[in-house]
């Protein structure tokens, strides 16, 4: 039992590909031998007209979100939300997002929506995989099915002009805190890294950690083959370059890390 | 607003319209269900289960003043940390002094002052906490589940708060299956361990009423077991083995 602050890492925002920005805070959980964090990412795809937030952070992080997002957009409102599902550090900020540009237009799978949030319903809709949001300059976003999920209003999203994939809560793992400067000893922290940028590759507890709680599924479905080859096809298919996890740091080299996702998804299998 | 147990439970919340908007609806269904949040009533205080959703947040207020006496002490405990457990506390915590929010799993849930309360339960296993004087309750964390989750015993009363599982009450002919949509996971998964978890909790405890989240009550010894039993089997046929 403890209480839970989240931080946002003095690396982030940044630029992670042509048009997105990575924001997002971390969560610490504390084990017994050691402290790890998981993300909780929004990212922010822009194009010559418009822009989309993906993911809206918690609540709890509201303040650095709505600031971050007046540094990113200028006088310019935002244009679209696009919550991957419906839970708290996916929705979260939704009202206060209403609140502050109340024309956006929230766009994906929003069935449920009307019961936990009747405040935005005029902002709601619907939108299903293969639909496009056209962001101006060439810019796009189009939907995309969630293939690794847990709630079945699940959505993936992809930027075609940079090849970037939002794949909500999959290809999700923890990562190392970032450090005090008078702790020297540790490695320093990886909260605002890209995976090509972390000195170690990714350690599968860390990716089964994630997998084995959040998509509980798995603990009980032996098809991590399955799943991943399809995924894999799809990523062929769609031409993605990087990966934009809601709760991992964002995979520039996919090839890398793939396998060890699929990994620590297998290790969950009734661990 | 209904008591489900001889006045110590009591059943809050309101109905829906159960339609294709929403995701746990079977395909084909257009009918009214009810979503439900209890409070169990202690003798120095009570204990709200969850906290509904915000569609109904202000009949729930209501519901809790018409229940509860001036300055009574009130605890919240979530079934899970999901959009229809967690969105009213903040509405909760500003008309009533909220002493403390129980809550399992890795996400931080909306609250002001209110302590907060993380447990983790092995899921299969259970766990006793003194929530309040006089309310002792069992939090049963069961292998049905999609996100973590954990049902709510109360020993005094034989009342099981089941969150998303036992939802198909209230259908012209209730089948168990119907409340299995959420959990489309299943079809590609050994199911076996978890139907024998639905027994085994049922076989372990005097349930004399089960109180989901969506969908009506059932109330009952009898009527409890054999509902298990059909859940149990509806989750092994869903499953590979
Ligand atoms: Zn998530
Ligand atoms: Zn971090």
């Amino acid at each position: 039992m403890e209480e839970l602050v989240e931080t946002m890492s003095r690396d982030l925002p940044r630029e992670v590909a042509d048009g997105v920005t990575w924001m997002s805070s971390c969560l610490p959980f504390h084990l017994q031998d050691r402290v790890i964090h998981g993300h909780t990412s929004t990212y922010l795809a822009q194009g010559t007209e418009s822009s989309i937030l993906i993911d809206t952070g918690n609540p709890s992080s509201w303040n650095i979100i709505s600031k971050t997002l007046d540094g990113l957009l200028g006088d310019k409102p935002l244009s679209y939300v696009f919550p991957t599902h419906p839970e708290l550090p996916h929705t979260g900020n939704l009202p206060r997002l209403v609140e502050k540009y109340p024309d956006v237009k929230i766009v994906g799978d929003i069935r449920d929506y009307h019961l936990f949030y009747p405040q935005i319903v005029p902002n709601l809709h619907a939108r299903v995989p293969g639909d496009r949001v056209d962001l101006g300059g060439g810019y796009e976003f189009v939907i995309v099915e969630a293939m690794i999920r847990d709630l079945p209003n699940t959505q993936w999203g992809f930027v075609p002009k940079s090849g970037v994939l939002f794949t909500a809560d999959g290809f999700c793992y923890m990562h190392r805190p970032e450090l005090d400067d008078e702790d020297p000893v540790h490695l320093p922290g990886e909260c605002g890294l890209t995976t090509d940028e972390l000195s170690a590759p990714i350690a599968v507890e860390n990716a089964a950690f994630f997998t084995g709680s959040a998509l509980y599924w798995a603990r009980f479905a032996n098809d991590a083959d399955q799943v991943y080859d399809r995924v894999g096809k799809l990523m062929d298919d769609l031409g993605v370059k990087i990966v934009a996890p809601t709760h991992g740091n964002v995979i520039t080299n996919i090839p890398e890390v793939a396998p060890i996702i699929r990994a620590g998804h297998k290790h969950a299998y009734r661990y | 607003m209904e008591g489900l147990l001889g006045g110590r439970i009591y059943r809050l919340g309101g109905d829906i319209e159960l339609d294709e908007r929403v995701s746990w609806c079977p395909p084909g269904i257009r009918r009214t269900q009810a979503v439900n949040c209890y409070l169990i009533k202690g003798p120095s205080g009570s204990v709200l289960v969850d906290t509904g959703v915000r569609l109904h947040q202000a009949d729930i207020i209501e519901q809790l003043d018409r229940l509860l006496s001036p300055g009574e002490p009130l605890s919240i405990v979530l079934t899970r940390t999901e959009m229809e457990c967690c969105l009213n506390i903040p509405a909760i915590e500003e008309r009533f002094t909220v002493g403390s929010v129980w809550y399992t799993g890795g996400i931080t849930v909306p609250r002001s002052k209110a302590k907060s309360k993380r447990i983790a339960v092995d899921p299969g296993s259970s766990m006793r906490v003194k929530v309040m004087d006089g309310v002792v309750v069992e939090l049963v964390s069961p292998l049905l589940r999609l996100l973590p989750t954990l049902w709510v015993f109360d020993p005094e009363s034989g009342g099981l708060l089941t969150s998303d599982a036992f939802t198909h009450g209230g259908s012209a002919v209730p089948e168990a299956r119907e409340g299995l949509r959420k959990f489309r996971w299943f079809s590609g998964a050994d199911t076996r361990p978890i139907a024998r978890n639905i027994r085994d909790i049922f076989r372990n405890r005097d349930v004399r009423a089960v109180g989901p989240s969506y969908g009506t009550p059932f109330v009952g010894t009898n009527v409890c077991l054999d509902q298990a039993g059909e859940l149990a089997r509806a989750i092994e046929e869903m499953g590979i083995q």
